[in-house]
This record gives C-alpha cells, structure tokens and sequence, in this order.
C-alpha cells in the first residue's frame, strides 16, 4: 500500500469522495433522470397513441369509402332496376289501355248497332202496323158494304198474308 | 511549477483535509446538481427549454447503449449510476481545461522550501477521485450481480469443485481486484498526465501554444468518461448475465 501513499490516497479522502459521488447520483437521479425519463416514456406513448389511431382513422376511412362506393353501386343497380321494371309496367299499361279501348269502342259500336237494330225493327213494325190499318180502311171502302162481317175478315187476313208474302 | 503525483492540500477542518481536488469535486457537484434542480423545474412534455433538449439528448443516448448492451428491464436499473459515472467524469474533465486551474494558488513554505499550491486541480488527476469511482463502480457491479443472480449463483461463478473451474474462479477473483486497479488507474494517468502536458507546454510558452493540447485534452476527457462508463456498463451486464452464470 506503500504505493498508493505516493499517490496521496488517504482514507478520509476517499469515503469524501465516495459519499460525494453517492449525494451527486441521488440528486441527478432524484432531479434529472427520473424527470427526464418520465418525459421520453410519457412522449413515446403518445406518438405511438396516436400514431396507432391516425392508422385506425386511416382504416375507417378506407373501409367507409368502400362502403360508400358499395352503397352507391347497390343504389345504381337498384335505380336501373326501377326503371326497368316502370318501363315494363308502362308497356302493360299501354297494351291494357289500347285492349281497353278497342272493347269499348267495340261494345259501343255493338251497342250502336243493337239499337239501330231496335230502331229498324220498330219501325219495321210500325210499318207493318200503319199497312194493315190502311189496308183495312181501303179494303173497307174498295169492297161493297154488303159483305158479311165475316167475309170482311177473311178478306183482310188474306191481304194481309199476300202482303206478308210480298214482304 | 511542476503538478504534483498528489493533490495538495490547501487548509484543513479540523482533522479534515480540504485538498484542491476536493474542492473541484465540490464545485463539480454544485454545478451538476443545480443543472439538475434547475432542469427538473422545466420539463415539460412539449420541450421548449434548450436545458431539456441537452439532457434529454444525452440521457436518451446513454439510455439507448445500455439498452442494447442489456434490456430494457436492466437498462433501467443500470441508468443511474452508469449515466452518473459519464456525466460527473466528463464535467469534471472539461471543467478541468478551464483557465485557472492550475494557474490560481498560492506560495506556501514547506519544509523550508517555497512551493506554489493551485487553488483548483483536475479532479480525475487526483488518485483518491479515479480509487473512489472505480471501488463504487465495482461494489455497484457486485451488488447488482448478488441481487440478479441470487448469492448461490453469484459464488458459483468463483467457487466450483470443479478443480477446472476452480482455477478459472481464482482467476476471476483476481480479476475483479485488477478491474479497480485498471479503472481507476487509467482514468487518473490519462487525466493527469494532460494536466502535467498542459501546464509544461504553458510554462514553456503561454499563448496559443497549448491550444492544440486543449483540443486533445477535449478528445481524452470524453473518450475516458465513455471508456470508464462502457467498462462499468460491460462488468455489470456480465455479471448479471444468467446464461454466463456457470
């Protein structure tokens, strides 16, 4: 240990600068690193938070982007969709409408016809009817009255039959 | 003027002797504390202070060697004191280089003779400084060692009966009584032979004639805070090591 003399370590000395060292690692350790650390860790956490949700926004907009195209494809589809089904509808409608009209129309011309029918058979009868009176009343006067009642009648029955004959 | 093997004595307390090395290693403790304190008043999560950005930059890089060296549990554990060994070596080193040291004394007779005593002294170029620093970095790797490893593990390492193993264990007995004297030892011959060079070349010629040793000196005093601290760094994680536990 003689060397050490030469050197000028005294024991003194030394456990001065051994608890000199131990004070400056406790203060540094007390007032400097542990701060500091608590700084790093608490700063790396939050940019890995946010580093961590900007990539979760990142994805929610890609998958809400898809969704939206997906969205907007369906209603395209559905669009075209609806407007073909109106098309047909309207094609339908305007077949049933024109098949509507002809049958009215037809029935209306049936109709028509039916009472000019009734109109000609009517007068057709009526005819008839004003014949046989004028037939009568002539008769009565062309054929001398001393003809028996029932001669009369058998004469205009038979004109009347000629007529009908004739008609 | 000539720099002494040994740091003088200026005055006593008592019994107590104040040396000028002592007194450096007081003032080394004043500034790095109040850096500290004045430090911890302004962090913030947001840096804006340039005190904040410095320590945060260097404590961010010690951090990340020790991380790499080790893990992250480790590294934590390991921080404190690997971080103060650079830190206090490094300030004392340069704080060292500034003017008036070794230039700031007085004249004091002793033993009949006129001798000049410097009022402040480099103080990794005191013995009892490097002794003081290599003995807790030692005691602290030990330490660490018995509280990882467990005391069986930890004397596994040095006693075995395996008569092989023996002999390695003897071996590293030895080992760790030259790691003190080797710490120790070179952070003191490198600090104080840039001393002794800078006072020789100044008291040959004063101006700008020291300056390239200056810069030289700016070179040694961080390469030897990083060796001392790697070194520490290196014992420690090798003896905590589990897998080179035989």
């Amino acid at each position: 240990m003689e060397i050490l003399k030469d050197f000028g370590v005294q024991p003194i000395l030394l456990a001065a600068q051994i608890i000199n060292f131990i004070i400056l690692l406790l203060v540094l350790k007390r007032f400097l690193y542990k701060p500091i650390i608590k700084v790093l860790e608490e700063r790396k956490r939050r940019i890995e938070t946010s580093i961590n949700q900007s990539e979760e926004i990142q994805k929610r907009f890609d998958e809400s982007a898809k969704k939206q195209e997906e969205i907007l494809d369906k209603a395209r589809e559905e669009a075209k969709n609806i407007i073909e089904n109106a098309k047909e509808e309207s094609n339908i409608l305007s077949e049933q409408i024109k098949t509507e009209n002809k049958q009215s129309i037809e029935n209306a011309m049936k109709r028509t016809q039916d009472s000019l029918e009734l109109e000609k058979q009517k007068m057709v009868a009526d005819a008839h009817n004003q014949i046989v009176t004028m037939v009568a009343s002539l008769t009565e006067k062309v054929v001398p009255k001393t003809l028996k009642e029932a001669d009369k009648e058998k004469l205009i029955q038979e004109a009347i039959k000629e007529i009908e004959n004739e008609n | 003027m000539e720099v002494t093997l040994f740091a003088e004595k200026i005055f006593s307390v008592g019994f107590f002797p104040i040396t000028n090395t002592l007194l450096t290693t007081l003032i080394t403790t004043v500034v790095l504390c109040s850096f500290a304190i004045w430090a911890s008043k302004k962090t913030s999560l947001v840096p804006t202070s340039r005190i904040q950005l410095a320590s945060e930059i260097v404590i961010e890089n010690i951090f990340s060697v020790i991380e790499n060296l080790s893990d992250r549990k480790r590294a934590e554990r390991f921080f404190p004191i690997v971080a103060t060994f650079f830190i206090f070596i490094i300030v004392a080193n340069y704080l060292g280089l500034l003017p008036g040291f070794n230039t700031i004394g007085l004249n004091e007779t002793h033993d009949g003779k006129l001798l000049f005593v410097p009022l402040f002294r480099s103080v990794n170029s005191d013995l009892n400084v490097t002794l003081a620093l290599s003995l807790i970095s030692v005691g602290m790797t030990h330490y660490y060692s018995i509280s990882s490893l467990g005391v069986v593990d930890y004397l596994k390492r040095y006693f075995s009966l395996n008569p092989v193993n023996l002999f390695v264990g003897l071996l590293e007995i030895v080992a760790e009584f030259t790691k003190i004297l080797s710490l120790s030892f070179r952070l003191f011959g490198n600090i104080f032979a840039g001393e002794a060079l800078l006072v020789t070349i100044s008291s040959l010629f004063a101006f700008v004639l020291p300056l390239p040793f200056l810069f030289l000196e700016i070179i040694v005093g961080f390469v030897q805070a990083a060796i001392f601290m790697m070194l520490t760094l290196v014992f420690i994680v090798i003896l905590t090591d589990k897998h080179t536990a035989h």
